[in-house]
């Protein structure tokens, strides 16, 4: 079979699946309990709601003893027949590994009879402020979680069959959005964002600004089917990222942070996957001389695919 | 020896050569082995559990358990990840709360569960769980056990097994041998 045979090929599925999951999107997802507690497990006080999904909710909390402020995620499992779902366990035992700098911290996890409390680390934001002063695009506080964004074609398509493509397609996105400030596939909903994904669009004209190494480098990321989706390894020895060392804040050297960031670890690569994106814009006057992204600049994209839905959320302090 | 030297200087035979497929993490395949053999050490069970903190049972009726996990295992194809996932659950479990004979059957299921959660794409349901005992334990048993085995755990159930390094050491072998022995590979 040629290449445009198969290329031809694999459309009519991608198209069929399509088809057959418009029905899929179309159930309401369970509603969620209104009120928010006072307080977790008497050990936090709630101060306000970060983000919400139809796993439960997001609260920015502070530890009623020593003052610490904390994101806690929680995920009610009241409705689930096996008890503790397979997408929470995995989840947390995932992070409970992950120790690393780009990579939000997991520290502890409060458990009931219904439901589980993940408590993490707050990440001090300046970045909300960042993205309105330049682009008025929308207000932090409100933000949805939204890592549908960042979600591959393969996932919206339900594939039973993905692998560690889905999580370059993120970066791709992510990578697309530090050029224009914001999402590049900011729909919706999952229906939308297949539209938005499959409607033809010239890469050239939305990313004017971007180097021709960059858009190569880009397309190559957002390249429609995984198998020929370019890989970690792959995407970190692209012309792209020739010369470097670079400005420590550019978007080069961002860019390979994330990729370098993707799970290093053999069970997230199959089961999940986690990141933690850095949106800032290299002129912002804040910069660090280490070349690590510092911690109060970073928007977190804390995920697990597929069973549980994909959180995006602000963190926020102050 | 030769593994050690083989995994350490990547002098004597690189078996990290596989860039074609994902599955083999060939780029960063040293750094996830060097991270499972530190996690051996912090989520190994302790060494004598059955003299220090069980009271009712003993060694022989956990090898009984154990023996019966396996069949359980077959009974519904687990994969074999899961069985080894659910020994060092059930060894974890031990190491910090006594129980009683009666529950130790319910233990070795409730492990079993959680490790086909963590590890099977689809996992028998609870009553499955129930049926294989002979329904001696309700399907709500099951589930309590479950709950606190995790929060025993501390939901760390991501575990380093015998398995994980045999992986690597049977490819490590093949390697080394001019004529790939394909009995280490069933082994």
């Amino acid at each position: 079979m040629t290449e445009e045979n198969a290329d031809a090929q694999s459309s009519l599925n991608l198209f069929t699946q399509l088809v057959q999951c418009k029905n899929l999107f179309g159930h309401a997802h369970a509603t969620l309990p209104s009120n928010r507690p006072d307080n977790i497990e008497g050990i936090y006080e709630v101060m306000g709601i970060l983000g919400e999904g139809s796993f439960g909710r997001v609260y920015r909390c502070k530890h009623i003893r020593t003052g610490e402020i904390v994101a806690i995620k929680q995920i009610d499992f009241r409705y689930d027949q096996n008890a503790v779902p397979s997408s929470l366990i995995r989840e947390v035992s995932l992070l409970r590994e992950l120790n690393h700098d780009n990579i939000v911290r997991l520290l502890n996890v409060l458990s009931t009879e219904t439901y589980v409390s993940l408590v993490f680390e707050l990440l001090d934001q300046d970045l909300g402020r960042y993205i309105s002063r330049n682009n008025g695009v929308r207000d932090p506080w409100i933000r949805k979680p939204a890592t549908r964004y960042y979600r591959a074609p393969e996932i919206l398509l339900d594939s039973s069959q993905y692998s560690t493509g889905v999580d370059l397609w993120s970066v791709g996105c992510i990578f697309g959005e530090m050029v224009t400030g914001e999402p590049i596939f900011g729909t919706k909903n999952s229906f939308d964002e297949l539209d938005a994904i499959f409607s033809p669009t010239d890469l050239s004209y939305i990313f004017a600004d971007l180097e021709p190494q960059g858009l190569h480098l880009l397309k190559m990321l957002l390249c429609l089917d995984p198998k020929r989706r370019v890989s970690v390894e792959g995407a970190l020895k692209h012309a792209y990222f020739n010369d470097l060392p670079d400005h420590p804040r550019s978007r080069r050297y961002r860019l390979i942070l994330l990729l370098k960031s993707l799970p290093v670890h053999n069970h997230l690569r199959t089961k999940g996957f986690i990141l933690k994106a850095n949106f800032q814009d290299h002129n912002d006057p804040a910069t660090s001389s280490n070349g690590r992204v510092p911690a109060d600049s970073l928007e977190n994209v804390i995920s697990c695919t597929p069973n549980s839905l994909p959180v995006l959320y602000l963190a926020c302090s102050k | 020896d030769t593994i050690v030297k083989a995994e350490e200087t990547n002098e004597v035979v690189d078996i990290d050569n596989n860039i074609k497929d994902p599955q083999f993490c060939a780029s960063i395949a040293h750094e996830i082995y060097e991270h499972l053999r530190a996690c051996e050490e912090i989520r190994r069970p302790s060494m004598d559990f059955m003299d220090k903190t069980q009271k009712d049972i003993d060694a022989s009726m956990r090898a009984v358990l154990i023996d019966w996990l396996v069949e359980v295992s077959e009974e519904y194809r687990l994969v074999p990840e899961t069985l080894f996932l659910t020994v060092n659950y059930v060894d974890r479990y031990l190491s910090s709360h006594s129980i009683n004979r009666k529950q130790l059957q319910l233990l070795g299921v409730a492990c079993m569960r959680i490790a086909a959660k963590y590890e099977e794409i689809c996992a028998p349901e609870v009553q499955e769980f129930c049926d294989i005992t002979d329904n001696t334990y309700s399907k709500e048993q099951v589930l309590q056990m479950e709950f606190a085995v995790l929060n025993s755990l501390k939901f760390e159930m991501t575990a380093p097994t015998v398995n994980c390094f045999l992986r690597r050491f049977v490819i490590v072998a093949q390697r080394t041998c001019e004529v790939p022995s394909l009995h280490l590979e069933y082994l």
